[in-house]
């Protein structure tokens, strides 16, 4: 449950559901196609606890996107199932998406796109949209449209209409991929200080190794149809990129994800 | 870069009329090519006269006629097309075969079938400008951006809202510049659809004036209809589309071509 009522439009003021949990049973895909059948994954079995940021990796055609389609409702899988679980138990969970490429609408501004997803909340007003603007750093362009910003602002409007359905699980394919790399850094940054003011879990698709290990509490190596790799990640917050540990940690999962290469 | 636009076309309009007055007046060509005074003050007469009330709504009540017609069969086509292979395929080349059929052969058949009737002009102008409606409706459909609905599924959007706020936003710049484009090709093609049959409307005095050799005559009823042709173009159309689509920083969309 969100509130509205506050006058104040400050990220403080947002008051968050709390993370789900998601659980993978025997999860498997395969697609059928003119040459056969094509099986990407199977048998996966996976738990990730509420709040956790997890970062799944794999080469490319792994299957990551197919897993994340999955888990995000938009593929069906052809064995097991995914279930989400709040910390109180029960399994209806808001799930919020950030895609590679912002989508959105150009011919509303930033604010019309958050309200656009809003059409079954009968109490939404614009100062809620404006309040996850404020969350990512959009205080001054609640009016503009999308071809006034630019591509890490817009960016940004896809992460606050996420955000704003309070999702207990955001799920993110290569949200960055598109951006240079400098204006990657600072939304990754965002990103973390954003999801430790919120109680969210972070499923996030990468096939960048530093990324991954900047942004995550767990890192799942998806390879050969199944996880092969899954680490904790044990450095501190905030992260340093040129750190000692960081360099250590990040041989030690480079070393792992080239393990499966034959 | 649009406000130079508008200077250099006033600029070449007053270079235009200079050269056409020393023309005119130093080489006593008036007979044959009038002169910007003659029309001037024949312009003059005729507005303040008020006989051109009636030709003006004559040709306006056909002009709207035929438009309404472009518009019902344009978008209808073009939304089918856009949407459906088969219909894609049966109409894509008579659509070609339609953006290339000659004016005055749909005026002429237009004419022999209808008679002296306001059908005439209609049934011509909708011959001639609904193919270009259809072709840019029709890419409108097509490119709808598919990432957009995908990204409205997933957050739940209803089919409905989906399609008021992503599919008919993307087409409207299409449909609307098809829609002007249209406009202006409704105008040509009922006045020359008048010049051939009508015993009224712009287009017949153009012709009347012709008959009388008058030059002056012709060219008053001319300038007559560019300046209503602005009016609409620049006063209203124009003004419609910068609201319409503020969200685009510009709009620059080609405005009658030759019909
Ligand atoms: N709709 C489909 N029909 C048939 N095969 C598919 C389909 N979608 C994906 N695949 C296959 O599944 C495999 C995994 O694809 P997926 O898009 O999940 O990879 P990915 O890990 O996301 O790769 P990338 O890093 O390039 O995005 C690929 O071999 C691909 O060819
Ligand atoms: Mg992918």
């Amino acid at each position: 449950m969100s509130t509205k009522q506050s006058e104040s439009v400050s990220a403080e003021s947002i008051d968050s559901q709390s993370a789900a949990s998601i659980h993978l049973e025997n999860l498997g895909k395969t697609f059928d196609t003119k040459e056969g059948t094509e099986e990407v994954f199977s048998g996966i079995d996976l738990d990730i606890e509420p709040g956790t940021f997890v970062c799944l990796l794999g080469k490319s055609g792994s299957g990551k996107s197919t897993m994340l389609n999955i888990v995000s409702n938009v593929l069906e899988p052809t064995e097991g199932r995914v279930v989400f679980r709040n910390r109180d138990g029960s399994e209806d969970v808001n799930l919020g998406h950030v895609f590679q490429s912002p989508r959105l609408l150009p011919w509303n501004t930033c604010v019309q796109n958050i309200e656009y997803v809003h059409e079954n909340n009968p109490d939404y007003e614009d100062s809620h949209a404006k309040r996850y603007l404020d969350l990512v750093g959009l205080k001054n362009h609640y009016n503009k449209y999308p071809t006034q910003l630019s591509g890490g602002q817009q960016q940004r409007v896809g992460i606050a209409r996420a955000l704003s359905i309070d999702p207990g699980v955001l799920l993110m394919d290569e949200p960055f991929s598109n951006l240079d790399e400098i204006t990657a850094e600072g939304l990754r940054e965002e990103l973390v200080r954003v999801w430790q003011k919120l109680d969210k879990t972070v499923f996030f698709v990468t096939h960048d190794m530093t990324e991954a290990i900047q942004l995550s509490d767990r890192i799942l190596m998806l390879g050969k149809g199944r996880i092969y790799g899954d680490l904790e990640n044990p450095l501190d917050r905030p992260r340093e990129l040129d750190s000692n540990e960081f360099l250590e940690f990040r041989q030690k999962a480079i070393r792992l994800f080239h393990s499966i290469e034959d | 870069m649009y406000t130079n636009g508008k200077v250099i076309f006033l600029e070449s309009t007053v270079a235009l009329l200079v050269f056409w007055a020393l023309l005119a007046h130093g080489l006593a060509l008036t007979d044959t090519i009038s002169s910007p005074t003659l029309v001037f003050a024949s312009l003059v007469e005729l507005l303040l006269s008020g006989d051109w009330v009636v030709h003006m709504a004559d040709t306006m009540r056909r002009v709207i006629y035929g438009f309404v017609l472009t518009t019902i069969i344009g978008t209808v086509l073009g939304v089918v097309m856009g949407m459906s292979d088969f219909w894609e395929n049966a109409l894509q080349d008579y659509i070609t075969i339609g953006l290339a059929l000659p004016s005055l052969f749909a005026a002429i058949f237009a004419a022999m079938w209808f008679g002296l009737s306001d059908v005439t002009p209609m049934v011509a102008a909708a011959a001639i400008a609904f193919p270009f409606l259809t072709q840019n409706v029709y890419e409108g459909v097509k490119n709808v951006n598919y990432e957009l609905m995908e990204m409205s599924s997933a957050f739940d959007v209803s089919r409905n809202r989906a399609i008021r706020r992503v599919i008919f936003q993307s087409v409207l710049p299409e449909w609307f510049a098809g829609a002007r484009y249209s406009f202006a090709i409704c105008w040509k093609i009922t006045t020359l659809a008048e010049l051939v049959a009508a015993s009224s409307g712009i287009g017949y005095m153009i012709e009347f004036q012709m008959h009388k050799l008058s030059i002056t005559g012709v060219l008053t009823w001319t300038v007559l209809f560019t300046m209503v042709i602005l009016f609409v173009e620049y006063g209203i159309l124009q003004q419609i589309e910068k609201r319409v689509f503020a969200w685009r920083q510009s709009t620059e969309i080609g405005i009658m071509g030759g019909a």
